[in-house]
């Protein structure tokens, strides 16, 4: 999107945005998503600006299996029958691609008590 | 190896976030020649925090316009700094403030860009970087060519520089802004709606809450409250984080009982946030994959659950214990008011 707007010589841009208001003047407050769940208020003259949106003051989507499902008969299969076609991002090389380890070796504690398991992940904590 | 410009911005008290110095640990691992870019209010102090890291030049973009961030002010101050080092490899930490404007400056630079890279070493005698596609789901190591490049570091994936501050010998770049270019004025930041802040991307510990917190307890009742009050009382103890799975986050929607301090920003998973600490301990999560996503940065992880095959723990974490968090919780929490006591006393 900065690059849209590079091209576009839009030089007022805001990325993450959760919230957009039309002041009566015609300059836009802009809310963006920073650090630590914050967001940066900002004020904008006025277009042109470009804004990626984020989700608003909505959470996700619900999860929708019904549409992973459609996806996976639909979707996928004329993915995997399409060509390739060039789009000007090449160059890159992939060197590597690989798959997390998954498993960790879980120590289930079953019998202690809560004080007992409290002090033990207060040590964990402090580093003890 | 590349020459390496480290650009780094200033935070709004002036000093350099955790997130700079790892990017400037990652930087120093890689050789060759480094050259620290700054942007700031004060680039000079900031300089001088970083004047033992070795690096061959100091640039800096400094001034009142380059205190907040701001596309216009930060995109041609980062320009500047590039173009004025002459680098072929451009480091950034993944500040909100860089992953605005540094997409754009590639396309000024005639350059390439990568963000959330989260390694980045020399290979084959040039630099490489490693990311992860498909929501974190797969991990990829990549070379470019093309030059310069610029990456953005992700957090929490390098040690970060410890060094002592020494004198830095700051050469201020012009940057040239064309006239009428600041036409945004930054007003400050805003926390989300609730009690306090609870997400802290610098803590080193991720206390991660699933909705079992708001699910009827062994006396047949909710205890959304005391789930609160807990958690709160916790986080303000330990300075933890706060993430929430992405089946809490959605309780809100189904008119159940929540807990206020978490909103949708807090989530953690496939759809939300994939935060960096040394240390996790989720409580009354439920779910497998995807969710548990929000698990793969977090270094050692530890679960508290009443069901033993839970997928966020068995596999997932180092240790899960089988007991009521409510429990675990409210002594925990009477442990650290002792300590707190003791230290006091």
């Amino acid at each position: 999107m900065q690059m849209v707007g590079e091209r576009l010589g839009i030089l007022d841009q805001f990325q993450g945005v959760d919230e957009l208001r039309v002041e009566p003047d015609g300059s836009l407050e802009i809310l963006e998503r920073v650090e630590g769940g914050k967001h940066q208020v900002s004020v904008c003259a006025g277009p042109p600006a470009l804004l990626g949106w984020a989700t608003g003051h909505l959470p996700e989507p619900r999860n929708n299996p019904q549409v992973g499902m459609a996806n996976m008969r639909g979707i996928l299969p004329a993915l995997q029958r399409a060509k390739a076609a060039a789009v000007g991002g090449g160059g890159v090389r992939f060197v590597e691609v690989s798959l997390p380890r998954q498993q960790r070796e879980t120590r289930i504690v079953k019998d202690l008590s809560p004080e007992q398991i409290a002090r033990e992940i207060l040590a964990w904590i402090s580093g003890d | 190896m590349d020459d390496t410009l480290l650009l780094v911005h200033t935070e709004a008290d002036g000093s350099l976030a955790k997130i700079a110095r790892e990017a400037l640990g990652a930087a120093r691992s890689l050789g060759g020649s480094l050259t620290i870019g700054l942007v700031g209010g004060d680039a000079q102090a900031a300089a001088g925090s970083l004047g033992g890291c070795g690096a061959a030049r100091f640039l800096g973009a400094s001034g009142e316009m380059f205190r907040q961030p701001r596309y216009a002010t930060d995109a041609a101050a980062a320009e500047a700094l590039c173009r004025a080092s002459g680098a072929q490899l451009i480091l950034a930490p993944a500040t909100s403030r860089w992953a605005r404007v540094l997409p754009g400056v590639a396309l000024r630079l005639g350059g390439r860009v990568d963000t959330h890279a989260t390694r980045v070493f020399p290979s084959e005698g040039a630099p490489a970087i490693a990311r992860w596609y498909y929501r974190q789901r797969m991990e990829a190591v990549l070379l470019r060519p093309q030059r310069p490049w610029i990456v953005l570091l992700e957090a929490g994936c390098h040690p970060a520089w410890t060094g002592a501050p020494a004198s830095a010998a700051l050469e201020n770049v012009p940057v040239d802004l064309p006239e009428g270019a600041i036409r945004t004025t930054v007003n400050g930041l805003r926390a989300p709606q609730a009690e306090e802040q609870t997400i802290r991307p610098e803590a080193d510990l991720l206390f991660v809450a699933g909705a079992g917190w708001t699910k009827k307890q062994s006396d047949g009742a909710t205890h959304a409250d005391d789930a609160e009050r807990l958690i709160l009382e916790f986080l303000r103890r330990t300075q933890a984080s706060l993430g929430g799975s992405k089946s809490l986050v959605d309780l809100s929607g189904e008119g159940q009982a929540v807990l206020r301090c978490m909103t949708h920003l807090n989530q953690v998973g496939q759809t939300g946030a994939t935060p960096r600490h040394p240390k996790g301990l989720s409580t009354c999560c439920h779910g497998e994959e995807p969710h548990v996503v929000g698990w793969r940065f977090i270094g050692e992880r530890r679960a508290v659950n009443l069901d033993p095959n839970c997928g966020w723990a068995r596999g997932k974490a180092d240790v899960l214990y089988i007991a009521d968090a409510f429990e675990v919780l409210r002594r925990i929490n009477a442990l650290l008011g002792e300590k707190t006591q003791a230290t006091r006393a």
